[in-house]
This record gives structure tokens, C-alpha cells and sequence, in this order.
């Protein structure tokens, strides 16, 4: 599920001419399709906003609630369920997040095949049956989970910067939970959890494929009818701002620390977009950034090293990362902060502003190159209510961008008091 | 379903053609000097990966320079005679590209993808990069760094790549393939000089030893004037494969027990097999190869879905690998379950699959129709599909068997699959890592 992680992050993106069809079903889901051809296939995600930032004070609910999809329905039991699809050739999985839960199939479009699969999955979506005993099994499984990411000092350190951004806010917690939280949490919760966030018009269909309109419109009507109606549910506070800096250790047993340096950012609305989008790029994304010069080609210091902002509904952080010999924290620290610092008080040179222009506008068509990525665009825009013409505007709003204009918009976002520095590893 | 082990998987998932994409948007040439090209057209987007494969990995080092080919992936990217340290990316970035490389066992390979009107600029960097290298020790010794924290963030301070890491170390004879680990034991890493660098890049990156593969919108006839025009002039080197006949040395009844801080326990097993390369006989290869789709879906309904004795589990094969090759089970085993009774239940399996296989008959057929589909779905990639020509290419296969694969995956029958288990896992003889956690606290 490669396509998923790249929801939170302002990579590269964009296209050129997509003819992006959308449209409401009666039931009130939001449906985005591309039709492709070429290739006998059909990708399909079901986009909720039911994710972790609905737990409410049961943390670990959504994603249970979600993984729960596919083990058992009114009329088949788990084993069946995943023959139905594997005697087809479907791909059927689920993934939950912060802000979206998501359903995903992938299939052939040859006819015998696309309804199998697409009667299979309609009806794990809208007919689920939470049983106790898969529940356990999920919960085992979780516990197992959360040793997992004990041991890998990266999810430590994501972990706690979420909890110390993220103070108070729906997106502070794991969304996996914890021992306490999941101990909780019972299949009546499960299901009420999905009857108030699995409805229509909390849903946001994307298609990818080789299939008609018609057939597009059958198949989201399909699955949105299986659905209550429901209603959309309020919008998660705003994410409040930092009133100071914080500097957290933890001490773990790895030959590398793993810094961290952010503080609150923006979301999808946010004014600056286009300019932070394009700052950030010439900042700290990808191997020809500014950070990536400073510390890993000047230094050496580090393998990787990136900045990014997540965006979300509510506005997720802006994020300076590394990993280093613990011995060369101190000094990796100091040059990122000074590299801020400077991007902060200086604007970038009218060649770093042509290359960073010139790399997202001439990797545009590679942004929809395949139809997982133009699937991953589609949920974006549908579940985030942004434009339908996103994409083709994308270009123009990145080319009338100055120097100047990127280094107010970090400004006026970023204080340099107010950083969250936190370190995973040995301490000297 | 949480599978927090599935990042180890050793599966190979593979490309080919069916329903109406038929082998003739393929084509090869080979220039005087040895280059071989592999294009294939795909049309969906004006787009195209480049790729330049070198037949040179891990499995062709030995101590002291254990790693040095992905070192030397590193420099490739520090300037040559016409580019300054950094260029090449700096303005294959500029041209809208995304480029990057990787090193395995068997190939280091580098990428760009693109626009498809960046053609001739991709394949002319990449061709000024064969021969003209600059060798600074300056950026030697700063790479050196880079490549140690890379060796540190991937194997070092991750339990489970620690475990894989071992497997190799003792399921294979150090004086042969698969014994090292790709990125190099630490203590090399330190001690490269530039003259081992030099050294394997004079001998390796010749045109007799590389094959250069483009997917994508792009006219094929372009990419062989291009290639001709810029690799064209490069002489071969006449004694490559004199040097490169180094096979993997297989070891049995070896294990190997970690104890380090960690919080969950791992365990894998190594049976030692041939690749499709090596095999006496094709089939058996493929076989193989769906032996280890049936015990990967049945372990996993049974161990992790039904008893629930382990949180994941893993069955992994390498089809594509230049010389005998293992075949792996690992798993982490669930909460106060011993690494012996799930042992005992996967042999149980293994056994009930080698005396009753027409109990995997539906499997069979589920996996067939499953591989099938998986095959179009990966072509929504150019870069799987260029990935999997260039990788059969540089380990000495044919286009044609990638073509074929569906095809010899359908012949595989229930018996073919219990005769390759009883032949090829053999209990007794196995080898295994066990990682005992030590509290981190």
C-alpha cells in the first residue's frame, strides 16, 4: 500500500489534462472516476472519514472498526470471503489513518471477474458482522503491534512527536491504541462506530479503470445503497498552535538518533499553500534540497534527510527529519536549525526557485502515470473537497511563485521559538 | 490484518503478458560493443523509465571489499569528467526527473523517469557516467559516512533485517555468492580505498556487461540512436566473464541464536534450492516457486487466522537469482507461543501437503487465477516492468521467460508441488536464526 503513505505528505503531485468525472450518488457519496485504458483492470477506494481522529476517548476503535472489514458479513464467513476474491484475482485490503478510513479493491474488468469482486466487496462494506472472536484475534494482534514499534526507534520517535504536536487534539493518540484502550473497546462499539461513519454521505468513492461511466455509475450506486444514508459528521477542532519550544529526549539502545524538528502546519485550505508547498520542496524534498546538501553532502552526516508538511483536514505539522550516529546528534541538530534559520531570514536564489519550479512542473506527467496514482489524486481531492480542477490548475499556481512569496508565507507560518525538537536514542 | 512482518517478504511478484498484451511491444538489439537493449512501448502516459543494469552485485565480492558495488552505486552520483559532484541529479531534477539506484546480489542498476521528450538527455548522462567517473577522496570519505548510516539505519537498528542479515551468513560459505550482506560488513565499509573502486568500476561498467532497458511512450528506434550515439564508442571488455564465475556455497544444519534488546522474538528457517538459473530442470524451479504461494496462504490461514499461534509469517523464494538460492519460512511467533511447537505445526503442514496434496487442489487453482491477474495489475507500473526485463536480463534469462511465466505457473500440478516440498525441505538439514529479546529496558 505504497500510495497511502504519500496522502500525509506534500510530495510531488499533479497532472496535466485528466478528465476527472464526478458526481453525487442519491444516497449522498461523493463519486470521483477516471476512465483509463489499456489495461483490463479496475481500482476502487472507499474513502471514510472514520479514522482514528473519531475515536473519541476509545483510542485504537476506528482502526479495529476498520480491519474488521472482510472477516465476516451477513451471509459469508471470513475463509469465504477471502476465497470469494482470490477466485477472481482480486486484491481487497483496508488501511486506516488519521482522517481516512479506506476500503480498496482491485480487480480484472473481464465481466465474470468485476462482479464477483465488486458483489464481494459491496457487500463486506455495507453488511458487516463484528464477531467476538475475530475481534480478539484483531486485538492479539495489535498488542503484537504495538511491541513492534517498541523495538523501531523511527515509530518511537513518530509516536511522540504526534503526542507532543498533537497535544489534546484527536490526532494526538496512536491509532492503534494501547493495552489499556483496547482492552475497552467491545464489538457493540465496533458497530457503533460504523453505523455512525460508514454511511453515504460520509464517503468518497474514487474509481481508476478500464469500465464505461454506466458502469461507473452502477457500481457506486451499488455500493452507496448497501450504505445508511447517515450524515457527514462535524469537522475535528483545529490543531492549536505551540506556546513554546519543547526539547524531548528518549533514551533507546540504537546506534543512530533519530531527530525530529517541527512544529504545528497547515491544511489543505491554508492561504500559502502553493508557496510552502514550493518552499518546502527546495528546503528538504528529495536529494537535491538544501537540507540534503547541508547535511548528508557536505557532512555526511546522515542517509536521509527531509523536510515535509502533513496535510490533513485539521492542520497536521511542518517536520524537519534525520537519523545519525548518536554521537553526531548535537552537530546534525545545529546545522538543521541553522538551515532554517537561514531559509527563514533569506530568500532562496532565483536558481534554487527555477530548479525547485522546474522539477515539479516537468515531473508533472509522471504524477499520473499509473492508475494507483491517479486513484491516490482522486481520494485526495474527493475527501478533502478540494477543486476537481486541482490538478490541471496545479502548474500555474506553482510558476507565478517568488522567492519573496515564499519566504513570507514560511514566516508568517513558521516561529523558530516554537519548535518541538525530540531525539530517539543514546544520549552522549 | 496488522502484518507488521510484511516488509520481509522475499516474494517476487512478477510481470508478464496476457489478454491482449502480447510480447510484439518488445523489442532487443544488441550494439557491436556488447550493450544489449531491451524497449518496450507503453502508451498510457508520456512518459518512460530508463534503466542501465550492470551485471555486477554483492554475490561477486569477497573480504575486504564486501559492499563495494553499492559503494560504487554512491559515487556514481559524485561528478565525472564533464559533471561537477551532484550535477547529474541536479539536472536530471531540472528536466522534471525522478532518478535514483539500487544495488542487489546479482545487478547495480540506475534509473530516470521522465517526460518522454527527456529521451536523449536521460540516456546521455547515463551513458557519460559508465566511463568517465571522477574518483575524489574527498567524497569517498564522506560517502563512506553516508553508506555507514544507511548500513546503521537498515540492518544495524532493526532486529528483524539483523536476523535475514545472519541467515546469509550462515546458510552460505564466505568464499562464495550470498554470503555478505549487500551493503558490506562495517569493518569493509571503512576500509575502501579508491583504488578498489577504480578497480571494479574499470572491470564492471564496460558495455558488454549492461543492459539498457526503456519502457514507455517512446519511439524504440529513438533509444537505439541514442544508445548507439552515446554508449556506441565504448570498448568491451574482452575479459568480463573470466571474472565473474563465483556461485553461492551452500551450508547445512547450521544455526545461529541473537540475543539482543528487542520486544518481540523472530525466527527463520532456510532450505536450500536452485533458481530458475541453476535449475536442471525448469520446472522445478517453478514449482518451487508455487510451493511457496500455497504455503504461504495455507500457513497463514492456518498459524496466524486459525490456531493464531503467530502474529505473521513469511514464505519467501527467489526465482530470479543468479545461483542456488534458499527457500525461507520466518515468523514471529504470538504472545507465549514457543518457536518448537510452531516449528512442529509448520512441518505438520508440510507434511499433510507432501502425503495429501489434492487437499491444496482448490488452492492451486485460486493461486493460478491469483498470479494471473497479479501479472496485469503490475504492468499499471513501468517500473515493475522494466525492473523485472532488466533483472531477468542481467541474470543471464531470456525475455521470453518472463513472457512464459504465466504459462508454466498453469502447468504446475498438485503432485509437482508435494514432490518439490519432500525433495527440497528437508527438516533435518535446515538452517535457522532465532532472535531471543532482551529487554530494552
Amino acid at each position: 500500500m505504497k500510495f497511502l503513505t504519500i496522502l500525509f505528505l506534500l510530495t510531488t503531485q499533479a497532472q496535466a489534462k485528466l478528465n476527472i468525472m464526478h458526481w453525487t450518488t442519491p444516497e449522498g457519496a461523493k463519486v470521483l472516476f477516471v476512465q483509463t485504458q489499456g489495461l483490463p483492470m479496475l481500482d476502487i477506494a472507499l474513502n471514510f472519514d472514520a479514522a482514528s481522529s473519531r475515536d473519541g476517548a476509545k483510542f485504537g476503535l476506528a482502526t479495529l472498526t476498520n480491519s474488521l472489514l472482510g472477516t465476516a458479513s451477513k451471509y459469508h464467513s471470513q475463509e469465504q470471503i477471502i476465497e470469494l476474491f482470490e477466485s477472481v484475482g482480486a486484491q481487497f485490503s483496508t488501511h486506516s489513518l488519521k482522517d481516512m478510513a479506506i476500503v480498496s479493491l482491485r480487480t480484472l474488468t473481464r465481466q465474470d471477474n468485476l462482479q464477483v469482486a465488486l458483489d464481494t466487496l459491496t457487500e463486506v462494506v455495507t453488511q458487516p458482522v463484528f464477531k467476538k472472536k475475530y475481534l480478539n484475534r484483531e486485538k492479539k494482534q495489535t498488542l503484537r503491534s504495538i511491541k513492534a514499534i517498541k523495538q523501531s526507534p523511527a515509530s518511537i520517535a513518530s509516536l511522540a512527536f504526534d503526542k507532543a504536536v498533537f497535544a489534546g487534539h484527536p490526532y494526538g493518540h496512536t491509532k492503534i491504541g494501547t493495552k489499556t484502550s483496547l482492552a475497552n473497546i467491545s464489538t457493540l462499539d465496533l458497530a457503533q462506530h460504523y453505523h455512525t461513519y460508514y454511511v453515504s454521505k460520509n464517503l468518497t468513492i474514487a474509481f481508476v479503470g478500464n469500465i464505461s461511466k454506466t458502469k461507473a455509475k452502477q457500481i457506486a450506486r451499488q455500493i452507496s445503497h448497501g450504505l445508511n444514508s447517515g450524515k457527514k459528521p462535524q469537522s475535528n477542532p483545529l490543531v492549536t498552535g505551540l506556546k513554546k519550544s519543547q526539547n524531548i529526549h528518549i533514551e533507546f539502545p540504537s546506534k543512530q538518533t533519530h531527530l525530529l524538528i517541527g512544529q504545528t502546519g497547515i491544511n489543505r485550505a491554508h492561504p500559502d499553500y502553493y508557496s510552502l508547498y514550493l518552499g518546502n520542496h527546495i528546503l528538504g524534498g528529495g536529494l537535491t534540497s538544501i537540507l540534503s546538501d547541508n547535511i548528508r553532502e557536505q557532512k555526511g552526516l546522515a542517509y536521509s534527510v527531509m523536510s515535509y508538511f502533513t496535510k490533513m483536514k485539521s492542520n497536521g505539522f511542518f517536520l524537519v527529519k534525520l537519523q545519525t550516529k548518536n554521537d553526531q546528534a548535537n552537530q546534525a541538530q545545529k546545522i538543521s536549525i541553522k538551515t532554517l534559520k537561514r531559509f527563514l531570514n533569506h530568500p532562496v536564489s532565483s536558481q534554487q526557485l527555477q530548479d525547485g519550479k522546474d522539477n515539479i512542473i516537468g515531473s508533472f506527467a509522471l504524477e499520473t502515470a499509473s492508475n494507483a496514482s491517479i486513484l491516490t489524486y482522486l481520494s485526495i481531492i474527493g475527501f478533502y473537497d478540494l477543486p476537481f480542477d486541482y490538478l490541471s490548475r496545479f502548474t500555474d499556481k506553482i510558476k507565478n511563485i517568488s522567492a519573496k512569496d515564499i519566504q513570507m508565507a514560511f514566516n508568517r507560518l513558521i516561529d523558530m521559538d516554537k519548535f518541538i525538537i525530540l531525539s530517539v536514542g543514546q544520549a552522549q | 490484518m496488522v502484518k507488521f512482518i510484511a516488509y520481509i517478504a522475499l516474494f517476487i511478484h512478477h510481470l508478464a503478458f496476457s489478454e491482449g498484451l502480447s510480447s510484439s511491444n518488445v523489442s532487443t538489439a544488441v550494439l557491436d560493443n556488447g550493450l544489449k537493449i531491451i524497449i518496450k512501448t507503453d502508451r498510457r502516459a508520456p512518459v518512460f523509465i530508463s534503466q542501465l543494469w550492470y551485471k555486477v552485485g554483492a554475490s561477486d565480492e569477497s573480504q575486504p571489499v564486501t559492499g563495494i558495488s553499492h559503494m560504487l552505486e554512491h559515487m556514481m552520483f559524485k561528478g565525472s569528467l564533464v559533471y561537477k559532484s551532484g550535477e547529474f541529479s541536479r539536472i536530471i531534477a531540472r528536466n522534471g526527473g525522478d532518478e535514483n539506484a539500487f544495488t542487489s546480489k546479482d545487478y547495480t542498476a540506475y534509473y530516470q523517469k521522465m517526460h518522454q521528450s527527456k529521451l536523449e538527455l536521460a540516456i546521455k548522462m547515463e551513458a557519460d557516467r559508465m566511463r568517465h567517473l571522477s574518483f575524489s577522496d574527498a567524497e569517498l570519505i564522506k560517502e563512506k559516512q553516508v553508506v555507514i548510516e544507511e548500513r546503521m539505519l537498515r540492518v544495524e537498528d532493526n532486529p528483524n533485517a539483523k536476523v535475514y542479515e545472519n541467515v546469509r551468513l550462515i546458510s552460505f560459505d564466505s568464499k562464495g555468492a550470498y554470503h555478505a550482506p549487500i551493503i558490506g560488513f562495517q569493518a569493509d565499509i571503512e576500509n575502501y580505498h579508491l583504488s578498489d573502486l577504480r578497480h571494479w568500476y574499470e572491470t564492471y561498467y564496460v558495455p558488454n556487461n549492461a543492459t539498457l532497458v526503456v519502457v514507455g511512450d517512446i519511439n524504440p528506434k529513438r533509444v537505439i540512436e541514442y544508445a548507439t550515439r552515446y554508449f556506441g564508442e565504448y570498448k568491451a571488455n574482452p575479459n568480463i566473464d573470466e571474472n565473474k564465475n563465483r556461485p553461492s556455497i551452500a551450508l547445512n544444519k547450521q544455526s545461529r541464536t541473537l540475543k539482543f534488546k528487542a520486544e518481540l522474538p523472530f525466527y527463520a528457517i532456510s532450505f536450500h534450492v536452485p533458481s530458475l538459473v541453476t535449475t536442471d530442470s525448469e520446472d522445478k524451479a517453478y514449482q518451487l516457486e508455487m510451493l511457496a504461494y500455497i504455503l504461504d496462504n495455507g500457513l497463514s490461514k492456518a498459524l496466524i487466522r486459525n490456531q493464531q499461534i503467530v502474529s505473521g509469517i513469511s514464505v519467501g523464494y527467489r526465482l530470479y537469482d543468479k545461483f542456488d538460492t534458499l527457500f525461507t519460512i520466518s515468523f514471529v511467533p504470538a504472545q507465549g507461543i514457543s518457536n518448537q511447537s510452531i516449528l512442529r505445526m509448520i512441518k505438520t503442514q508440510v507434511k499433510a501437503l507432501i502425503e495429501k496434496p489434492h487437499l491444496i487442489e482448490a488452492e492451486l487453482r485460486r493461486t493460478k487465477v491469483q498470479l494471473e491477474a497479479d501479472f496485469i495489475f503490475e504492468q499499471d507500473q513501468i517500473s515493475t516492468q522494466s525492473y523485472y526485463l532488466g533483472m531477468l536480463s542481467s541474470v543471464g534469462l531470456e525475455v521470453d521467460q518472463l513472457l512464459n511465466y504465466v504459462d508454466r505457473m498453469n502447468q504446475v500440478s498438485t503432485q509437482d508441488v508435494a514432490n518439490v516440498a519432500k525433495q527440497y525441505l528437508d527438516f533435518d538439514t535446515l538452517n535457522y536464526v532465532e532472535l531471543i529479546p532482551q529487554c530494552v529496558k
